[in-house]
């Protein structure tokens, strides 16, 4: 590797010591180093397993035995310290099978049913089956049902229900939900009844929204809402007086809108 | 199929047994032309007490309830062997009622007092304006002139 002048600079200006050190390799291998290598690293294993790594005689066989051992010990150990009275029991099984049991129970079941070593009362019961079929019952037996049936004049002929139509179905759906809504709406329509706050109108408004309301209306509301002197002066009517007479009509003919307009006014 | 226009033809007539059940046309325009007269004296009254807006969210709720109250009473007339002082009474009586809540929502008593004139003169415009229409009438029927000519 070139040692750049530059790097040499910089260095010598650090450390003038440093820069001094020739670039030389200062580690260096024995000659035949490489070549021998593999042959001393097996040469030292070898020597590594003669050595020693021994295994006392019958180890191995006896391993299992130990550690159950070291174990059982530690467990009865350990059942001694807590309950003494259950590590003095013996470990044995409490019940017992006769002997050759297992090897009797086959012949044992199938002698109980073969002797038919039924109870007494089941004894009595004749082992004969009550019912019985005509010979031939069932290969007859779907010609005499049709037989029977066209004796009858054949059988009940039920239609299948012809699809009814969509259309219809779906006015009749229209009606339905019509009259619901109908119903809803008018029910709604009737219990609340919205106030909204008044307004004040202007006198024209005023008189235009009364000249719209019948007579009638008028002298209906009256009566419903009026006072006795309200009614008395309603039924009083017009004072004829009032009229212009009749020789005006003669002399102007503008009499009757005069009148009218005078009217008018007044209100 | 039967069926189906049995269901029909129930709510065919279940719609029209409904609408014979609501009131006929003619009584129920009649009620809108009342209703018509009440919004006209609910403006009048407004005019008359010239209510703010906040006034008037306050004062028509009472104006309502002692409407209902008066309704009640006034109904019971019309008729001869009616006590008429009575009724007048019954009628005061609502009156002295709702006047402490009148004034309370309305802030003086002079606006108290102007309510009741108003609804008096509501009802005295009213008169007047039937007898308007009436005169009008008799007026014009007067004279004839296609005759007289």
């Amino acid at each position: 590797m070139e040692r750049s002048v530059d790097i040499l600079n910089e260095l010598n200006e650090i450390s003038p010591v440093v820069a001094g050190i020739g670039s030389a390799n200062v580690f260096v291998v024995p000659e035949g180093y490489f070549e021998a290598v593999p042959a001393t690293v097996l040469a030292c294993i070898n020597n590594e397993i003669s050595a020693g790594a021994d295994v006392p005689a019958g180890y191995f066989d006896t391993l299992s035995n130990n550690i159950l051992s070291k174990i059982d010990g530690t467990v009865a150990h350990e059942l001694q310290e807590i309950s003494p009275f259950m590590a003095s029991l013996e470990k044995l099984t409490p019940y017992e099978v006769p002997a050759n049991y297992f090897e009797q129970v086959a012949g044992n079941t199938t002698s109980l049913v073969a002797e038919d070593n039924v109870p007494a009362v089941l004894q009595g019961v004749n082992k004969v089956q009550p019912f019985e079929v005509p010979a031939g019952y069932f290969e007859q037996l779907a010609g005499n049902v049709l037989k029977k049936v066209k004796e009858q004049g054949g059988a009940k002929i039920i239609a299948m229900p012809k699809r009814s139509n969509t259309f219809l179905k779906y006015a009749v759906a229209a009606v339905f939900t019509g009259v619901a809504a109908l119903g809803v709406y008018k029910y709604v329509d009737t219990t609340t009844t919205h106030f909204e706050t008044p307004v004040a109108m202007d006198e024209k408004k005023f008189n235009e929204k009364l000249d719209n309301v019948n007579e009638e209306d008028i002298i209906k509301y009256l009566e419903k809402n009026g006072s006795e002197e309200d009614l008395a002066a309603l039924s009083s009517g017009i004072d004829e007086k009032d009229l212009p007479d009749q020789e005006e009509y003669f002399t102007d003919e503008t009499t009757l809108d005069k009148f009218l307009e005078d009217i008018d006014l007044k209100n | 199929m039967k069926k189906l226009y049995l269901v029909i033809s129930f709510f065919c007539l279940a719609a029209i047994t409904t609408a014979q059940d609501a009131p006929a046309a003619t009584p129920e325009v009649s009620e809108k032309k009342q209703q018509d007269i009440e919004a006209l004296k609910a403006a009048f009254i407004t005019k008359e007490l010239d209510l703010t807006p906040d006034e008037a969210q306050k004062f028509w709720p009472v104006y309502n309830q002692y409407e209902k109250e008066m309704e009640a009473v006034i109904k019971i007339k019309k008729s001869d062997d009616v006590d008429v002082i009575d009724r007048q009474e019954k009628v005061l009586n609502i009156r002295k009622k709702y006047k402490d809540q009148f004034t309370k929502v309305l802030g003086n008593q002079q606006r108290m007092n102007r309510l009741f004139n108003a609804e008096g003169k509501f009802r005295k415009i009213l008169i007047r304006a039937v007898q308007q229409r009436q005169m009008k009438r008799a007026a014009k029927n007067r004279p004839n002139r296609n005759q007289l000519w």
